[in-house]
């Protein structure tokens, strides 16, 4: 049921995050049409949800209907880009006794261009990665992090931290 | 910060991310200077940082998708439940076959499952087509798309060649309608597309239905309802239903089992 006070909070609360689902579906997608889409079923997923938005942070309340409709929407259409819950508890694990390899210096680090950063972000661990760019590229803090991903404010910081030693030892590998 | 000793790798994400509180920067501050290693690894991370915010400012969303999206809640509300699945011209749509059943109810007998399922059918055509993606495999060749859906969703339509009829096919794609997957051919009528959407026969009485810019016809055939949604006027329309008509019969396909 669709009422106006549903609309209002649809105006107050979705439409000025828009460019943050954008941003956040784009780097979960990994393209701008497939990004389109998400966002398009998301904010018709927050219509239908907008009255049981329950305050907090409104970001991210759509960023977290953005995240569930892009699972959704990559498995139905991208099935092959989809990563199984399964592999995530892996993925943290493997990556958690991870070898002290040659760090980059920093200067490495800032000449880096945006492919080489674009493909490291995308060959993260998906719960790495999302933290990663919800923090870094949608500016979301870390209790903002937790309530999008539906986890504790420690596991959002281990995961940053893991997502950016990743990061900077592909850096380190690619430009030594 | 309280008191439990804190894995300097995780303060270090907390301190560059501003998320300590004055006394805990402090206190980390006065470690990196006693650090030189500590200081080095946190110089890293915030490099880092500094160099994916400069080479990937933000991107605001485009025009196109905030204009859609304002559109979904800019239209008067129905009392309809299902409003909010539609965009504007799906609402349009919805509203135009209700119309047309009053005017012509005998032309038409709509089963009571049936305007949803035409809403469905146009929606999905409607999305398919501001995604500019109206098909998931890409192919002209009909013996390329039927396999793709057999392996996909184990249902394989028939996919008449109707090139020499001036309809070239496009593709595939996938809707979802009722819950179900559905395969929906793709095909070429001049500049426009047409979806057609196989679905196992129901006792589909409507033959037509005008819908704020697109016209939906169905016919039977192969064990199948199509159910063809396009932009082209009725008439052309027409002639590729009835060229897919043929040609489908002609095939002599066995029905699916």
């Amino acid at each position: 049921m669709t009422t106006d006070s549903d609309r209002r909070l649809f105006d107050e609360v979705v439409l000025p995050h828009l460019d943050d689902a954008y941003t956040f579906a784009r780097w979960l997608t990994g393209n701008a049409t497939d990004a389109e889409d998400v966002v398009q079923e998301a904010c018709i997923r927050a219509m239908r949800g907008a009255h049981a938005f329950a305050g907090g942070s409104a970001r991210a309340w759509l960023i977290s209907i953005v995240r569930n409709t892009a699972f959704t929407w990559l498995a139905r259409n991208r099935p092959k880009t989809l990563v199984l819950t399964d592999d995530l508890e892996s993925a943290e694990r493997a990556s958690s006794n991870m070898p002290e390899t040659a760090t980059p210096e920093t200067e490495a680090i800032a000449r880096a261009d945006a492919a080489l950063l674009e493909a490291g972000v995308a060959a993260l661990p998906a719960p790495f990665r999302e933290a990663l760019v919800l923090r870094e590229f949608n500016g979301l803090s870390y209790r903002e992090i937790a309530e999008a991903t539906g986890v504790p404010v420690g596991t959002v910081m281990s995961r940053l931290a893991r997502a950016r030693a990743l990061l900077i030892e592909r850096i380190g590998k690619e430009m030594s | 910060m309280n008191d439990a000793p804190l894995d300097p790798r995780l303060l270090m994400q907390a301190a560059l991310d501003g998320e300590l509180d004055a006394a805990g920067q402090l206190a980390f501050e006065s470690r990196l200077a006693d650090d030189p290693v500590l200081a080095k690894d946190y110089e890293r991370l915030a490099t880092l940082q500094r160099t994916l915010r400069r080479t990937f400012p933000r991107e605001p969303a485009p025009a196109a998708l905030r204009a859609r999206v304002s559109a979904l809640v800019g239209q008067p509300t129905a009392s309809n439940t299902s409003v909010s699945r539609r965009s504007v011209l799906g609402m349009a749509a919805a509203l135009a076959i209700g119309i047309g059943l009053g005017a012509a109810a005998t032309d038409w007998a709509l089963g009571p499952r049936e305007p949803q399922l035409i809403d469905a059918l146009v929606d999905g055509h409607r999305r398919a087509m501001l995604a500019g993606t109206p098909v998931d495999i890409a192919s002209n060749d009909r013996h390329n798309v039927r396999p793709w859906f057999d392996a996909r969703i184990a249902i394989s339509p028939p996919a008449p060649d109707l090139a020499a009829h001036g309809f070239p096919l496009v593709g595939g794609r996938v809707e979802v309608i009722d819950g179900q997957p559905a395969p929906t051919l793709v095909y070429r009528i001049r500049e426009h597309y047409v979806s057609v959407t196989a679905l196992p026969t129901s006792s589909a009485s409507i033959r037509r239905a005008p819908a704020a810019g697109f016209h939906v016809l169905a016919w039977q055939g192969s064990g199948f309802t199509f159910w063809a949604v396009s932009d082209a006027d009725l008439e052309a329309l027409e002639q590729f239903a009835a060229a897919f008509k043929a040609a489908e019969a002609s095939s002599a396909e066995p029905p699916p089992r």
